[in-house]
């Protein structure tokens, strides 16, 4: 097992957050958790990368008891993120911005294959790499952000809302990529969405959230069946 | 006249500049004013005093090492002491207040800079007597057909551009100084791909203390003469100008640096009576500033909207 919550329980302030999620995630695996806004997906994943430490629970990283340790030491053991919106340095260029994810890599002839690799796949990126990354489009962000991950060499991406924000011409092309990642690329994914129908279409599993609690889980097709899912996901 | 205005507010701007850079780095990094810089700075100038003192004390010293690599020696052990205790000071002043509110460390750099301030002059010998810096750098001409470039003034510029080029080398090409323009620009997300803060904190305050520490050599060496309560107005200064820069921008506190000290020297040249307006003629140029253009001349935190 890739990883593993049990049991967190996490508050901000006074206030509840998560209340006793419990989910695993397999090496390979690819999982969604859908859920509508406010429901606590962005604090999941922080607490899965330990800005937000719970206060009950624990969280587990290939064996080992992670939730103790500072986020950067849990990004060390192989866990990328790719935040929601927002999460590039605007000020610094495309290749600085890509070097900075994979800030643990010390062998730089595998990172510069890696650096090759992914702009194979990104070839927008390779046309702006010495542009400020401030000046890309909202697209090309999205792109900048799930490189910057790859290049990290993790076993675990976790992605947050990659639909969000994005016309539908570019949400099918950056699922298009991350279908390409699942299937030629030897890592897990977590993906965060309220876009159930793009993101049922790559996972093979995923959690349904409310309110700070997993309220079902289930197969690709069995959530695509939930009446949840059906009634509060599928609308669009 | 024009030629030595222009070079006497070149040289001021080189002063205020490295005290600004400190400004900028540390408000990068923490998102908080850090007060006591131009203290610090003018505590580098009295290390250097000690320390030549000391040198000359002990004279087998200068026996030792030739006058240049003394100078040098000098000058870095001022500026390690320099990064040591601005370390202390993150450590002992900043860091306890850091997750409180940000007007905390506001408040106690502030008070940190009045103590350095007062611990100057109470355990310096005569120490709130102005004390005049000791002439390292020769003031002859290095050419007599070039009035107004003395070994001491060329040595000056040519040392700020020595130390802003190797700052914007460590910055840009060094990982550890691109994660400091990271956390400078997005805190979470240099979170997310698992920079470590407190450590780029760290290695920002002991690189704004080296700078601070040349500073003050650069300082003491411009006006000759310092005293202990002289880190006050250069702080202002140095502040001033990092707001007109664009807090934060570290090439923005070097151009708010020249456009303050320009202001200055020119003020004080062309108007009647100038030196008394010279100061508020800064102050005018950092309010007008804060009302036309709060991001600063190269301000870059703005560059972040959809
Ligand atoms: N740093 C924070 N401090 C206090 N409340 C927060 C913070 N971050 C998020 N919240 C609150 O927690 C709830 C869940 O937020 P979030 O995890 O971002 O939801 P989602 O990503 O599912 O939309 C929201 O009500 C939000 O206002
Ligand atoms: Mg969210």
């Amino acid at each position: 097992m890739l990883l593993e919550l049990s049991d967190v329980y996490t508050k901000y302030g006074q206030i509840p957050m998560l209340q006793g999620v419990s989910m695993t995630i397999d090496a390979g695996d690819a999982a969604c958790v859908l859920g509508s806004n406010g429901a606590g997906k962005t604090t999941l994943l922080k607490t899965i990368i330990g800005i937000v430490k719970p206060f009950q629970g624990s969280l587990s990283y290939r064996g080992e008891n992670i939730t103790p340790l500072p986020s950067h030491k849990i990004i060390q053991r192989g866990i990328a993120i790719v935040p929601e919106r927002e999460g590039l340095f605007p000020g610094l260029s495309v290749d600085d911005n890509l070097r900075l994810g994979a800030y643990y890599e010390k062998d730089k002839y595998a990172l510069a294959q890696r650096k090759e690799e992914v702009l194979a796949i990104f070839p927008r990126l390779r046309e702006r790499i010495s542009q400020q990354a401030g000046t890309l489009s909202g697209g090309e962000r999205k792109m900048l952000g799930i490189a910057r991950a790859i290049l990290a060499n993790p076993q675990l991406i976790l992605m947050d809302e990659p639909s969000l924000g994005l016309a539908p011409a570019l949400v099918n092309e950056v699922y298009g990529v991350i279908k390409k990642i699942k299937e030629e690329k030897k890592i897990a994914l977590l993906i965060i969405e309220q876009n159930a129908q793009k993101a049922l279409d790559v996972v093979d599993r995923g959690y349904i959230m409310q309110k700070g609690s997993i309220i079902g889980s289930g197969s690709r097709d069995e959530l695509s069946e939930n009446e949840i899912v059906k009634s509060s996901y599928l609308v669009s | 006249m024009l030629y030595a205005q222009i070079l006497n507010a070149v040289m001021l701007g080189c002063t205020y500049s490295l005290v600004a850079i400190g400004f900028s780095l540390f408000f990068g990094v923490l998102d908080t004013v850090v007060f006591c810089a131009g203290d610090v700075a003018i505590f580098s100038s009295f290390s250097v005093v000690f320390l030549v003192q000391l040198i000359g004390f002990y004279n087998i010293f200068f026996g030792l090492f030739n006058p240049v690599a003394a100078l040098l020696l000098t000058v870095i052990v001022a500026a390690i002491f320099t990064a040591i205790l601005m370390v202390l000071l993150y450590q002992l002043v900043i860091k306890p207040f850091e997750n409180k509110s940000s007007l905390m460390p506001l408040l106690s750099t502030i008070a940190a800079g009045i103590a350095l301030r007062e611990l100057i002059g109470i355990f310096f010998p005569e120490g709130r007597n102005p004390r005049s810096f000791p002439e390292l750098l020769s003031n002859e001409r290095i050419l007599q057909e070039l009035p107004g470039i003395s070994w001491r003034n060329a040595i000056i510029i040519v040392a700020t551009i020595l130390i802003v080029a190797i700052l914007y080398w460590f910055i840009n090409k060094t990982k550890i100084g691109l994660s400091i323009q990271a956390v400078s620009q997005n805190r979470e997300a240099a979170t997310m791909v698992g920079i470590n803060r407190n450590l780029v904190i760290y290695v920002t305050f002991i690189v704004g203390g080296l700078i601070l520490g040349f500073g003050g050599f650069l300082i003491g060496s411009y006006y000759a003469v310092i005293r202990f309560d002289l880190g006050a107005g250069f702080g202002l200064k140095g502040f001033s100008a990092a707001v007109v820069g664009g807090l934060g921008n570290v090439y923005g506190a070097i151009v708010g640096s020249m456009l303050i000290a320009f202001a200055e020297v020119f003020v004080t040249a062309y108007i009647p009576g100038g030196t008394a307006y010279a100061s508020i003629a800064a102050f005018v140029l950092v309010l007008a500033f804060i009302l036309f253009k709060p991001e600063g001349v190269l301000g870059n935190k703005s560059v972040e909207k959809v």
